[in-house]
């Protein structure tokens, strides 16, 4: 696209990823994140929310992993854990061989320029009284202060141009931008430090539809060409099985399945898998037929139900789902399944 | 007149006014509704939907807006002119609405049982404890469990999904003859959406009444619609049976969306979604000609001097200079259907 967006410095790193595919940029290893309640009255039983509980997941480089499921399912808070944004209960995180929870939190702060975060709502996550230049900017004064005035303007301009966004528009304000451009110019913010990974959290998921469908492309053509390694969050099957090379579906806080996105579409081995893509509207009027929706709603997180923590919803539950909780299998190649029935 | 019109709305327009410009938020609108069939209203944000929506209703805010010309036809009562005590005693017992966030739509300091009791009593002669029965059977009927404990609590101890379905409660309370819901489902999971659209089917089947669906999501007009307008900058573009729309759709607009829909079907080669470049317009500043005309990859002569009419045949309507040269369109691979 912007071929003049391009630095040498950049393709060589593309090169790299691309040679590197196969390598794990990111390993996580039985990450739980509990976040404590706030006890109303003393003495009472200090309860958590298990929003995230033992969850082993390893990215390649260059790889776009996209994380699926109803709000509640923990993917939100999974992704700030990555980041440690909010802070891990137990487990690792590694990242290009550095075990991120044995950090000093000023050391977090530092490593962070490699790690990223698009956020859902670009509303409220560009500061409506900076200008869009200034935004773009503020990442590059903290991780690369040694920039010149200068370098940092002509670097501002490059990120700009890169995600679609007419340099010229640097010197206004986000109030001037509709909701699509918006989140063009959060993107370039999060790639002003020159990240590795991005935690793309639910970020076309405030769009209208015409306009949702150019930032997938824009995320997929960044992946292409700057070598990006991104956790694509949404609730969306249709985006997530179009924009993901391999897609995990999580209910709270477990991952109950792992397919590559063609598997993911037409053989679905979960029960809720199956239940999440049965829920879909159909694509055309010819496909209307009878369903039978998943009954209820995701329990809480505080009290997680025992065994499958699926169960209480599951049309081919059993008494045996209560009493163990089924571990991650592999069935096929790169296919996983956390269910005794399967 | 056709026998099962309910509804018949006549060149509506609604501007808003702020900071001294207009807004053009809804702009010559016709449209009718007959009885029990479902209508969607779709467009983007800013397309004029909701506004719409409000104006048949008679709530434009006076602070906000005005209704500046228009009929809205219930029953042969234009629901514009008549006096406030009948459009008080029609909305809410023939007439009903539920909205996107059920949380800012139901009051949070009264509980669910006294919002529906507050509707039965307000339309129907009926006693506090007549009311609370009433409203107990709407709950279960809607599919809250433990109705008679949920009466009591307040929305704010409801999920989103019960939530929605405790506002569906009160819409339905004095059995509507048409019910306007606005993205009643956007917020909620799929898993819930396809619950609450199962559940207005029922109650459709039971009531016999109408819906107007209005949403941004043109799957959900696949599941439910019998008609469809697409609006876009205030008027409508396209409207037509469900069938014509995903079949044949006229309007370059409706093509688009109906492209850059992210797909789940099994043979969907590329991973690139085909989208409609640029952003909405500006509804204080629109282009010359036909608002889509910047976005519109068949724009050509013609466009950018007036706005096109809305051309009708078939039943089948469209707001395009050239949509005899668009041509054919599968929007769902032949093999899948």
């Amino acid at each position: 696209m912007n071929a003049h967006a391009r630095s040498p410095d950049k393709v060589e790193r593309a090169a790299a990823a691309a040679s590197l595919s196969n390598a794990a940029l990111l390993e996580v290893d039985d990450l739980r994140v509990h976040l404590p309640l706030r006890r109303h009255f003393p003495f009472t039983a200090k309860q958590s929310i298990k929003a995230v509980d033992g969850i082993s997941l390893s990215i390649a480089r260059g790889e776009i992993v996209g994380l699926v499921g109803e709000s509640g399912s923990g993917k939100t808070t999974f992704g700030r854990g990555l980041l440690r944004l909010v802070a891990p209960s137990s487990g690792r995180i590694r990242f290009n061989g550095t075990d991120l929870t044995t950090l000093s939190s000023a050391q977090m702060r530092s490593f962070r320029r490699y790690m990223q975060m698009v956020f859902q709502d670009p509303y409220s996550s560009l500061n409506p009284r900076m200008t869009v230049g200034e935004a773009v900017a503020e990442p590059l004064s903290i991780h690369h202060a040694e920039l010149t005035k200068r370098a940092r303007a002509e670097r501002v301009f490059e990120l700009l141009s890169q995600v679609g966004i007419a340099p010229e528009y640097a010197s206004r304000h986000p109030h001037a931008f509709s909701g699509g451009q918006r989140q063009r110019i959060a993107i370039a913010r999060a790639l002003a430090t020159e990240p590795d990974f991005i935690v793309a959290d639910e970020p076309v998921s405030a769009l209208d539809v015409s306009v949702q469908a150019q930032i997938v492309n824009l995320l997929l053509d960044l992946r292409d060409r700057l070598g990006l390694t991104i956790l694509f969050i949404s609730h969306d099957l249709g985006v997530i099985s179009h924009v993901a090379d391999r897609v995990v579906v999580m209910y709270l806080g477990k991952v109950m399945e792992i397919a590559p996105p063609a598997l993911f579409r037409n053989a679905p081995a979960h029960p809720y898998t199956q239940a999440l893509l049965s829920a879909l509207p159909v694509e055309h009027p010819k496909l209307r037929h009878a369903r039978v929706p998943l009954k209820g709603e995701i329990p809480s997180a505080v009290h997680p139900p025992t065994g499958c923590v699926f169960r209480t919803r599951c049309p081919k539950a059993s008494a045996e789902c209560a009493q163990l909780a089924p571990e991650l299998r592999q069935v096929a190649a790169a296919h996983w399944v956390a269910c005794i029935k399967h | 007149m056709n026998q099962r019109e309910l509804l018949r709305v006549e060149n509506l327009r609604t501007y808003f006014y702020s900071q001294g410009r207009t807004v053009k938020a809804v702009e010559d609108v016709s449209f009718s509704v007959e009885q029990r069939s479902t209508v969607c209203l779709v467009g983007e944000s800013g397309s004029g939907k909701s506004a719409t929506a409000f104006s048949i209703l008679n709530l434009i805010p006076k602070s906000l807006g005005r209704i500046v010309a228009g009929k809205v036809l219930f029953q042969g009562e234009d629901l514009l002119q008549i006096s406030p005590k009948r459009h008080r005693a029609l909305l809410g017992s023939d007439i009903a609405m539920i909205f996107q966030e059920p949380a800012t739509a139901l009051n949070p300091v009264y509980t669910v049982g006294e919002q529906i009791a507050e509707v039965l009593r307000a339309h129907r002669r009926c006693d506090a404890r007549q009311a609370r029965r009433q409203a107990k059977a709407l709950l279960d009927r809607v599919g809250i469990p433990d109705a008679e404990r949920r009466l009591d609590d307040y929305p704010h101890q409801l999920s989103g999904g019960m939530r929605q379905r405790a506002m569906i409660a009160t819409a339905i309370a004095c059995r509507p003859k048409l019910l306007i819901a606005d993205e009643p489902t956007t917020a909620l999971d799929a898993t819930v959406q396809a619950q609450i659209l199962c559940l207005l089917h029922d109650l459709q089947q039971e009531t016999g009444m109408a819906l107007m669906f209005i949403t941004h999501d043109l799957s959900v007009v696949a599941e439910i619609a019998d008609r469809v307008l697409v609006m876009y900058a205030g008027r409508v573009v396209e409207e037509g049976a469900v069938g014509q729309i995903f079949d044949a759709p006229r309007m370059p607009y409706t093509r688009g969306l109906l492209e850059a829909r992210p797909s789940v079907h099994a043979g969907v080669s590329s991973r690139r979604l085909a989208a409609v470049s640029g952003n909405p317009p500006d509804l204080a500043n629109l282009p010359d000609g036909c608002s889509f005309r910047p976005r519109c990859g068949y724009a050509g002569n013609g466009c950018d001097q007036s706005m096109p009419a809305l051309e009708t045949i078939n039943e089948h309507s469209v707001r395009c200079f050239h949509w005899r040269q668009i041509g054919a369109f599968a929007p769902v691979p032949e093999a899948a259907l």
